[in-house]
């Protein structure tokens, strides 16, 4: 028996998938409002960070997402890679510019019910000019997880939680606790999709422990979307999205006293799948 | 007991992985290259050039228009990346390369992650300029900064020289 089992333990593993196979393809068409601010311990404006303002900006951005690896637990590795696409404020005359982040990846770690573990080299996106911190939300907008709906108007609450870390010391956990209901089953083309909505609230809470007095990073607002989801392997077909965040992030020790830094970002849109 | 050890000896912990690399990126870079003087490359004095950086999907740096000069070998330091100048990159060529091997694609190996002076790990979506004035309130930067360039050591010249 034993050497029946040793023999299975040893036996031949399935061939791996081929990394970076032919990769789904998105278009995203959001619109993303952002405004900022910061203010003391008392609650006045510094004036040091007047700088600090708004900006509206329409991104139309072409994505792909292509299997790059298997981990030991089932999940897999996804390379969500900003292939091109324009950005353009939303005041009028405005002209489209190239974003920064064309060009760039970020790596999607899940399992395959759709259920996001992390997020990987986000921080390539962010900084800059680039903006990449508003697109810590795709990773849960591609990869939706939905809970088991029997039937056309059920509904159920499902919370998502996923991580965005520079290091063990650096980054912020994301929360979207929802209502999904089944409004339907579709035909999308030559796919069967779900159909279903979801409504609830999008936390934020993490913070940076690598400087001598914490800073912390708190956030909230409301999400809401509606998602198509091909019923042959659960893929992402279409999401409506409309998300805001009020983001509070504390610095404890700047020179003239804690500052709050105040950034409320609104993000509505489409993620389509492309043919 | 002895399958059940065997399975987790011979099971790797990610199975079949594939090494993500830290960039997949096409940037263009202004890099100051320091050739390196060796036999068939007299004189061998730094100078600024401009080149495009690709990596592919198993992780390799490509250099795809590195100019045809032969003493563009050996260090790239140092690298400002890109039109974001808080940006640094360390990337080392990965290989010797003979004078006759100069052309597209060299390969290159990545050494390290940008270090970025103004870099803030938070939700907030910033510009430069936000990001740098924010930096100044807090007492975590001061002003002027610039990308320095990092001379290549001596003794980091290809192999065999």
């Amino acid at each position: 028996m034993t050497l029946i089992l040793f023999l299975f333990a040893c036996g031949v593993k399935a061939p791996p998938r081929e990394p970076l196979g032919p990769p789904q393809r998105y278009r995203a068409d959001l619109v993303i409002d952002v405004t900022t601010e910061a203010v003391d311990a008392s609650g006045a404006p510094v004036a040091a960070l007047a700088p600090l303002g708004a900006f509206s900006q329409r991104y139309q951005l072409d994505l792909s997402l292509a299997f790059v690896r298997d981990y030991r637990d089932g999940s897999e590795g996804l390379l969500l890679r900003f292939e091109g696409g324009s950005a353009r404020a939303e005041a009028e005359g405005a002209a489209p510019i190239t974003p920064g982040l064309v060009g760039r990846s970020l790596e999607l770690r899940r399992f395959p019910d759709g259920e996001v573990l992390n997020i990987g080299l986000l921080q390539h996106a962010a900084g800059g000019d680039r903006h990449g911190e508003l697109f810590d939300l795709l990773a849960p907008v591609l990869s939706p997880r939905p809970p088991d709906l029997p039937e056309v108007g059920a509904t159920e609450l499902r919370t998502a939680r996923w991580p965005a870390f520079l290091d063990r010391q650096r980054g912020w956990w994301s929360t979207l606790e929802a209502r999904w209901t089944l409004l339907a089953t579709e035909r999308i083309g030559p796919d069967r999709a779900w159909k279903l909505s979801y409504e609830g609230r999008w936390k934020v809470d993490g913070g940076d422990r690598s400087q001598g007095a914490p800073i912390e990073v708190t956030g909230e607002g409301p999400a809401r979307g509606t998602v198509w989801l091909g019923q042959a392997d659960h893929t992402l077909i279409r999401h409506e999205l409309d998300w805001t965040r009020a983001i509070a992030i504390t610095y404890p020790s700047a020179p003239q006293g804690p500052v709050v830094v105040r950034q409320r970002q609104q993000t509505r849109g489409t993620v389509e799948r492309l043919p | 007991m002895i399958a059940l050890l065997a399975h987790l000896a011979l099971t790797p912990i990610e199975r079949d992985a594939l090494p993500i690399p830290r960039y997949l990126d096409e940037v263009t870079v202004s890099a100051a290259i320091a050739a390196v003087p060796w036999s068939s490359c007299p004189g061998g004095a730094a100078q600024v050039v401009s080149v495009r950086l690709r990596v592919d999907p198993v992780g390799r740096v490509l250099v795809d228009d590195l100019p045809q000069q032969p003493c563009v070998v050996g260090l790239l330091r140092a690298i400002s990346l890109g039109p974001h100048d808080e940006e640094l990159a360390q990337i080392a060529l990965d290989l010797p390369i003979t004078p006759t091997q100069v052309g597209p694609p060299l390969a290159v190996r990545l050494l390290s992650r940008p270090v970025d002076p103004l870099f803030l790990w938070t939700p907030l979506a910033l510009s430069v300029s936000e990001r740098r004035a924010l930096l100044m309130a807090l007492g975590l930067q001061s002003d002027g900064w610039a990308p320095t360039v990092m001379p290549a050591a001596p003794h980091e010249g290809p192999a065999g020289e």
